[in-house]
């Protein structure tokens, strides 16, 4: 550095510091900065489903054939339509005419089937796994064709294709697709209404989009969400990661950024006392907050304990303590579906819905033939509001009177440590509390904590062959009135047997400028919102 | 001179082997799983197996020691397990706005700790004395995040003066730098100018006792060169010592700065693979912080031979 631009720099932080703000306030007319809940460190939305905003980026970039609206039904988007054959074993899909990739080429079918597979195979793709079990062919028998012949009728085959939880099916190139999913992903090409501008991508650091002018949004009409036209009214999004949300709320208040994806609830008190900056839920649906268990071990293998605990849980007491004491920041009377879902309902859920009873759960406990055995609640210290559930769960046991072990350590650890099947006395674990995406927990097909394949469901391996039936048949359903009736089998079935007890719904809020209008609600969407 | 410079970077090399050896071996024994972190909660247990097979976490140590190690020898620190990037690559963009960070922190140290403890010295018992020693104690005692949060609210939200956040490169916008860096910089160094300032005060109060002092005094010297000449000089082995020191712990106190001011630099890279179990990406770091370390302690060496000319190698 020459000692003559050091000198000249100096000069300058006081000339600025003089002149009042401009090192804050940049004209960016066109240009929207966002903060994201974490870094973009990966672009290929495959290759984790772990990594919800690396999905965020998918919508940015690439485009589905199905979209979803509010009330989580599917609405045509890249697809022109779609008709099932007689028995609903063939389901043809027409791509609407003049879609093109970023690249200029054409999309056409073979791209979507190409991506449909990559989609199918990928890892934790609930979804996708399910379709290939029923898939006997998927092909591309002429460019705007798409072909899917069934092994039997799946008339919930295009609800599937709109889904939103990750890994989302997302259109590529078929060169693209063609290749295995991997964190070494460069080739952002995609159909959707942004453009990734690569060379300036800092990973973990941040992402930069432009406008896709060659992007044809779709004539369905908007109703929420991905469904209807994407309409961009910024030349230019950047998604900066700032990992400390006061720092993140700082740089909102002095016109850093515009829009924060989310922040503590002592922040959004703040923030609601400010007249430029608005508050609102992030997402229509709660996500919901559950105690599992660890069906393997004692003492939560006796389902006697398990059906004891369910009296002494108090759904707000796990809201407010992770959400505060805003009442439009929780819910109560969460069931095994969000409630207001079309698979949510009360049945079986009255010994949750009665009210919290810590007397008559004491009561059942010493009926269960608990003798003291010691249970371990893993939790993690760095994400607070996973960490608000363990500590509230910690003292309710406590308060029962049951030999709890915390063991509050990083999110890292605990991932590691929930896989163990040991017993508690060589270092497995009993309880872990987690919080789901409200869309996650609103269907059997996504709802993974509601899996009872034993040795094959996730980590607590309930072993409940009934529920497995039961979501079997919920797949082949023919309407949604005999999926619903399924639904309210499923929740008995597990009210009885206790995969895990429902413990919070609760909501996140976003922090945005109130100079901007007509966001998206469901997830950071960048169509649509506009200066207002 | 020379042959201790060879002999030093020399001896840096079976340091190096060891740390080598103390990382893999710990990251290799600590709890956690970047496969299971990977795949999401959807995700069976088969799948999370494939995926530690991919990433070769399946392997046992040896085998998996080895190969890193042939890999490093070339060059080849690995990719990052979640973003594919090179990790020397992520290292060498992280490692500028670190640089700066501590080139500007250590800079404030030196011009506001030195004379705070010679002037303390000087007039040790005086109000100057306790005032400075009494902000020494202070910035001692606060934590400097705490202190970055204060700079950011008053200086940035409500004064509205200096950027909250980021970083710029100097050759891009050196006034734009230099504005995101002050308050990072002021609030880094406000541990560090106690510790400095509070060992230059002890250390020329020591030199100023001395006898060859008070001839000099006898002589007629003038205080200043007296202070700057005789007194700072002698004094400046141990305060060189607490530098050195202080150069080393600016690096854990870099990650609690960049994390408050969103700086893109090696600490926020450090906690962001810790967090994510991005083995790779923490073998690098800390193969590289070992590396810094080292000739950090060299650089404080030759420092004590040409200040004081009593010190041989």
């Amino acid at each position: 550095m020459q000692r003559r631009s050091f000198l000249l720099g100096a000069a300058a932080v006081p000339a600025l510091i003089a002149a009042g703000i401009p090192v804050a306030a940049q004209t960016r007319d066109k240009v929207l900065k966002f903060v994201p809940s974490g870094a973009l460190s990966n672009l290929d939305p495959m290759w984790t489903t772990a990594d919800l905003v690396a999905r965020d980026h998918g919508h940015m970039v690439y485009d589905t054939l199905f979209g979803m609206t509010d009330s989580f039904e599917a609405s045509p988007q890249m697809a022109e339509g779609y008709a099932f054959n007689a028995d609903s074993t063939e389901c043809r899909i027409t791509l609407r005419q003049g879609l093109i990739f970023h690249d200029g080429s054409p999309v056409q079918a073979a791209d979507c089937v190409a991506s449909l597979r990559r989609w199918m195979a990928a890892t934790g793709s609930l979804i996708g796994q399910h379709v290939a079990g029923v898939l006997v062919d998927l092909s591309a028998p002429d460019a705007q064709t798409i072909l899917f012949r069934l092994s039997r009728p799946f008339p919930m085959l295009v609800n599937l294709m709109s889904s939103i939880v990750a890994p989302v099916p997302f259109i590529m190139p078929a060169r693209i697709a063609e290749q295995a999913p991997s964190a070494e992903f460069r080739d952002t090409v995609g159909s959707g209404p942004f453009r990734f501008v690569l060379d300036q991508y800092q990973p973990g650091i941040r992402a930069v989009y432009e406008r896709f002018d060659g992007y044809q949004p779709t004539g369905a009409p908007f109703e929420g969400m991905t469904s209807g036209p994407k309409v961009v009214h910024f030349d230019r999004v950047e998604w900066h990661a700032i990992p400390d949300s006061s720092t993140a709320f700082s740089a909102l208040q002095s016109g850093e950024v515009d829009w924060i994806s989310q922040t503590q609830p002592e922040l959004l008190e703040v923030a609601r006392l400010m007249p430029d900056l608005a508050v609102s839920k992030m997402e229509s649906l709660a996500r919901i907050g559950t105690l599992r268990f660890n069906h393997q071990n004692a003492p939560f293998n006796n389902k006697k304990l398990r059906q004891a605990l369910v009296r002494a849980v108090n759904q707000q007491d796990f809201g407010v303590a992770t959400v505060g004491n805003d009442p439009e920041a929780y819910i109560d009377g969460v069931g095994f579906f969000p409630p207001g879902t079309a698979m949510a309902s009360t049945a079986g859920l009255e010994p949750l819905l009665a009210g919290p009873d810590l007397e008559e759960a004491r009561r059942l406990i010493a009926g269960s033939g608990y003798a003291g055995e010691p249970l371990r609640v893993l939790g993690p210290t760095n994400i607070s509001t996973l960490a608000a559930h363990a500590e509230v769960g910690i003292d309710l046991f406590r308060r029962l009177g049951l030999n709890v072990e915390p063991e509050l350590v990083d999110w890292g650890t605990v991932v590691q440590k929930r896989t163990s099947r040991a017993p508690v006395a060589e270092g497995g674990w009993s309880v872990i509390f987690l919080i789901w995406p409200g869309p996650t927990m609103m269907s059997p097909a996504t709802n993974t904590m509601l899996q009872g394949a034993g040795d094959k469901a996730p980590f607590g391996w309930p072993d409940i062959p009934r529920i497995e039936e039961l979501r079997a048949q919920w797949f082949d359903a023919p309407d949604l009135a005999a999926q619903q009736t399924i639904a309210e089998e499923i929740q008995r079935v597990a009210m009885d047997e206790l995969p895990y007890i429902p413990v919070s719904g609760i909501y996140t809020f976003t922090v945005a400028r109130a100079s901007l209008a007509d966001r998206v609600v469901g997830f950071p969407i960048f169509w649509n919102i506009r200066p207002a | 001179m020379l042959t201790y410079l060879l002999k030093r970077l020399l001896s840096a090399i079976p340091v190096m082997g060891v740390v080598a050896v103390l990382v893999f071996g710990l990251l290799y024994l600590s709890p956690g799983d970047p496969a299971a972190l990977l795949v999401g909660e959807t995700a069976s247990e088969a799948e999370i197996a494939e995926v530690r097979r991919k990433l070769g976490l399946d392997q046992p140590f040896l085998p998996r020691f080895v190969s890193w190690l042939q890999a490093v020898l070339q060059g080849d620190l690995g990719r990052s397990i979640y973003s594919g990037t090179p990790v020397l690559d992520l290292i060498l963009e992280r490692l500028q706005p670190t640089f700066y960070l501590m080139v500007l922190t250590m800079a404030l140290t030196v011009l506001v700790a030195l004379p705070i403890g010679v002037l303390a010295a000087w007039r040790q018992g005086s109000a100057l004395d306790r005032g400075a020693m009494l902000f020494a104690v202070l910035s001692f005692s606060v934590p400097v995040f705490v202190v970055g949060y204060l700079l950011a609210y008053v200086f940035s939200v409500r004064l509205g003066w200096l950027p909250v956040q980021g970083y710029v490169a100097p050759q891009q916008d050196f006034a734009g730098f230099l504005a995101r860096m002050i308050l990072p910089a002021v609030s880094l160094s406000s541990v560090f100018i106690a510790l400095a300032s509070r060992t230059t005060r002890a250390a020329v109060i020591e030199v100023l006792n001395q006898d060859y002092i008070r001839t000099a005094r006898a002589k007629g010297l003038p205080e200043r060169m007296l202070l700057i000449r005789h007194a700072l000089r002698s004094a400046a082995v141990p305060v060189i010592t607490i530098f050195g020191i202080g150069i080393g712990g600016m690096i854990s106190g870099a990650v609690a700065t960049e994390t408050v001011f969103a700086i893109p630099g090696l600490g926020r890279l450090t906690v962001d693979a810790v967090l994510q179990r991005d083995y790779p990406v923490i073998q690098g770091l800390v193969l590289m912080f070992s590396l810094f370390y080292v000739l950090i302690n060299l650089a404080v060496d030759l420092c004590y031979a040409y200040i004081d000319p009593r010190i041989r190698y």
